[in-house]
């Protein structure tokens, strides 16, 4: 296997990179969603009490 | 009023996407552990290069997805400069984010590659001047979108280096035609291909494994940028 390192290095790269992203957007979906929502619950408990 | 109702409208109305997103995930996932073995297994060792020249499979579909990518902003931003529309903005910005981060493991990628094969990490030569050119272009763009003195100042300034900024990308694609260049011809050109067949096969299950996480990682970026949008809409609607 000749330069076997550099293709290693190359996978690292592609690999590691796309799945921290891929981590880091989900993340952060997760955390916007839950804002939403407890946007729309404090929306929706305003709306109440004006009633 | 009714641009925030139309907006508000528009991200609730994505739940078909979400399901999209799940197929995607779930087609795209077996596919990556399909691309691995075809490129680490079953193609064969380049006579020349060795195994390092199974970089290529990686390389290249980075490449053309970063492409992809910065077409959509292109695409994307003229269509917000005549609708105004904050889909269209939202998909420009995450379609130059995740351009950029193809276009990042394109270049290292390549750097990686060339290190054996050319002797140095890194050359000025044509075609990896005009990317790193490219590179820092979408850097910019994400730049001024984020120091902008207004979000809707941003978008329309963004917007239109985004059109600008695409004419690099056949400047890249053309680079080795037009000039001396340490890269090599395209070896898979419409009506020419010039590998033997299971590098071929490897390549186009590599080509279609990262175009599909292309779209999906667009899909769950483009979600996220709308959802941003609605909670500011909804943050200047509450006072």
């Amino acid at each position: 296997m000749d330069n076997f390192g550099f293709l290693f290095a190359a996978l690292l790269v592609v690999w590691i990179g796309i799945f921290v992203y891929i981590y880091y957007i989900g993340q952060k979906l997760n955390d916007l969603r839950q804002q939403l929502s407890e946007v729309e619950i404090r929306e929706n408990q305003n709306t109440k009490d004006d009633q | 009023m009714a641009q925030i109702t139309a907006t508000v409208q528009s991200t609730r109305s994505y739940g078909w996407v979400d399901k999209l997103s799940q197929v995607l995930a779930f087609v795209t996932l077996p596919l990556m552990a399909l691309t691995l073995y075809m490129t680490l297994i079953y193609a064969p060792t380049d006579a020349t290069q060795g195994d390092v020249q199974r970089i290529f499979y990686y390389h290249v579909p980075t490449a053309w997805n970063g492409f992809l990518a910065f077409f959509l902003v292109f695409v994307a931003s003229v269509v917000y400069l005549f609708k105004s529309s904050r889909f269209w903005d939202a998909l420009a910005r995450a379609s130059a984010e995740v351009g950029l981060v193809f276009t990042t493991i394109m270049i290292i990628t390549g750097s990686l590659w060339g290190k054996p094969v050319w002797g140095t990490w890194w050359s000025w030569d044509p075609r990896m001047t005009t990317t790193l050119i490219l590179w820092f272009i979408y850097l910019g763009y994400l730049m001024l979108r984020a120091y902008a003195p207004s979000k809707q100042q941003g978008a329309r300034y963004a917007a239109v280096l985004g059109i600008v900024g695409f004419v690099d990308v056949p400047i890249v694609y053309m680079s080795t035609k037009w000039w001396r260049t340490l890269h090599p011809q395209q070896v898979v050109e419409p009506g020419q291909v010039s590998m033997p067949p299971e590098m071929l096969q490897a390549f186009m299950v590599s080509l279609l494994a990262f175009t599909l996480l292309f779209i999906w990682i667009l899909i769950i970026r483009t979600r996220i940028a709308l959802i941003e949008d609605e909670l500011e809409i909804r943050s200047i609607e509450n006072g």
